[in-house]
């Protein structure tokens, strides 16, 4: 391990580690509020709402992440309509294409643990709502999203860290996150142990600060868990 | 006293699936009554208390709450749902459930569960509903525990919390679903004291029961359904003493409620 290199290098990596971070928090932040969409459109009573959802969780859920990232930017490049339309503006710059593409991923992949954890709230507490004259938007707001969102957290800790760690692939679009900033690094200077050391280390480093963030959040939105505060 | 019901059910249907659970009940209650719903599992008493409050929607059927008819409209194949969802929520709130497993909000603590509702929904200042909470958790014996969250309570704690979270809705009408059926035993009186208590204040309430000298105690009226239909009902002296049908002799025999 070549620290002095390494260090050296440190800025580089450091910028390529803010675009991965930008790219993850875009993404995971627009995929949140899509998941909640799509996983109250997957329990909907209304059949063609359920199957458009069910349809979007199963082609994201189903298919490679590299491959949505490749079809979004490459393939776009090939549809006339979207290169003559507004559409291109976006879909011709690799940075829109990555984001697009984690965020759906994780919309979909996230939308599975909303009805997921939608479908495991007790229905006496919903019930419980409805009997007291609770509106739907009421119920929904003061019931079923807060206990939605207790019910997720661990799951959706996961999905956090899982999105962190596939965000390296936006690389293959020319984008230089953190993994393809050492990629460069390396082919320049040969020394492949120590950068992917050390972005393995800076990965770790992030994913430690997620979990740690989480466990907060588990600490505050699980006190009604906690026996020794009765 | 008022001689008009508050509440009416009249001639409820209810179906699930092939198995026809309510063949047409119909139950009023003027302010200040307790009805008892007895009979044995099955009998369709839950139901049917949970169609009053259209947690069920009733296939057939009318109810009628505090001087207004739950508007209904045909549904396909001869059933019905309400037409009015705002409707449905403001006799709702006059309606206070209390359930067989509490169906306390987990999430919140025993003070939070009781003034949700009264705050959300009847919109009632904070302040005010935070007073009445705290006198309502010391009228069921459970002040000290405003701040603990439902997990943290006994069943009979947590049913006791359930109730004065109905009671806080101010209620025409208290509808309780065996309410004491899922508690051990030994925490079974606690909560029957209190719902003796509310019958003697005048509360209106009707309740689903398996305890049938509670039953017998708080009564104004007994209702004994079977199979569907209310086959027997009047004043709680004549029912546990000399019920006219054989089905509710069996029914009380089996249960030894003396």
């Amino acid at each position: 391990m070549d620290f002095q290199l390494v260090w050296q290098y440190f800025p580089d990596l450091l910028n390529g580690a803010w675009l991965t971070i930008e790219l993850v928090a875009l993404s995971l932040f627009v995929g949140f509020f899509l998941a909640f969409i799509c996983g109250l459109a997957a329990l909907s009573r209304y059949h063609l709402l359920r199957y458009l959802a069910q349809s979007y969780m199963f082609i994201f859920r189903g298919s490679p992440l590299l491959i949505q990232i490749y079809l979004i930017y490459y393939g776009s490049s090939q549809i006339s309509w979207i290169k003559d339309s507004f559409l291109w503006a976006i879909l011709s710059q690799a940075y829109w294409c990555a984001l697009i593409a984690l965020t759906l991923n994780t919309a979909a992949y996230t939308a599975e643990i909303v009805r997921g954890a939608i479908r495991n709230i007790p229905q006496g507490a919903i019930e419980a709502g409805k009997s007291f004259g609770m509106s739907r938007w009421l119920l929904f707001r003061r019931i079923t999203l807060p206990q939605t969102l207790r019910l997720m957290i661990p799951a959706y800790s996961n999905e956090v860290i899982q999105m962190l760690h596939a965000s390296a692939l936006v690389g293959a679009i020319t984008l230089m996150d953190l993994t393809a900033t050492a990629q460069n690094l390396i082919s320049r200077t040969y020394a492949s142990y120590s950068f992917y050391l050390a972005i393995a280390v800076i990965y770790l480093v992030t994913t430690y600060v997620i979990s740690g963030i989480f466990r907060l959040l588990e600490r505050r939105l699980y006190r009604h868990l906690r026996l020794n505060e009765a | 006293m008022n001689q008009e019901p508050i509440i009416v059910a009249d001639n409820i249907r209810k179906k699930f699936g092939t198995n026809q659970v309510l063949k047409g009940v119909s139950l009023s209650a003027r302010q200040g009554d307790v009805v008892t719903l007895i009979g044995s599992s099955g009998s369709g008493k839950s139901t049917f208390l949970r169609c009053m409050n259209l947690l069920e929607i009733p296939d057939d059927g009318k109810i009628f709450v505090d001087g207004e008819w739950v508007q209904m409209r045909p549904k396909p194949r001869g059933y019905q749902e309400p037409a009015d969802r705002h409707q449905v929520d403001r006799i709702r709130a006059k309606l206070a459930m209390v359930f067989q497993n509490f169906n306390l909000w987990s999430h919140m603590t025993i003070l939070e569960n009781v003034i949700e509702a009264p705050i959300h929904v009847l919109k009632k200042p904070k302040k005010l509903v935070v007073d009445e909470a705290m006198a309502l958790l010391d009228k069921v014996g459970i002040s000290g525990k405003a701040h603990a969250y439902p997990s943290h309570l006994s069943g009979g704690q947590q049913q006791r919390a359930a109730i004065a979270r109905a009671l806080a809705m101010q209620p025409k009408v208290m509808l309780l679903d065996e309410p004491t059926s899922a508690l051990d035993p030994e925490l079974v009186g606690e909560v029957l004291r209190v719902l003796q208590q509310l019958a003697q204040e005048g509360r209106t309430m009707i309740i689903v029961t398996h305890e049938m000298k509670f039953a017998r105690e708080v009564a104004s009226q007994v209702v004994f359904l079977d199979q569907g239909v209310i086959a027997e009902q009047g004043h709680p002296e004549q029912i546990f003493l000399s019920p006219a049908t054989e089905r509710c002799r069996q029914f009380l025999a089996s249960v030894k409620w003396s």
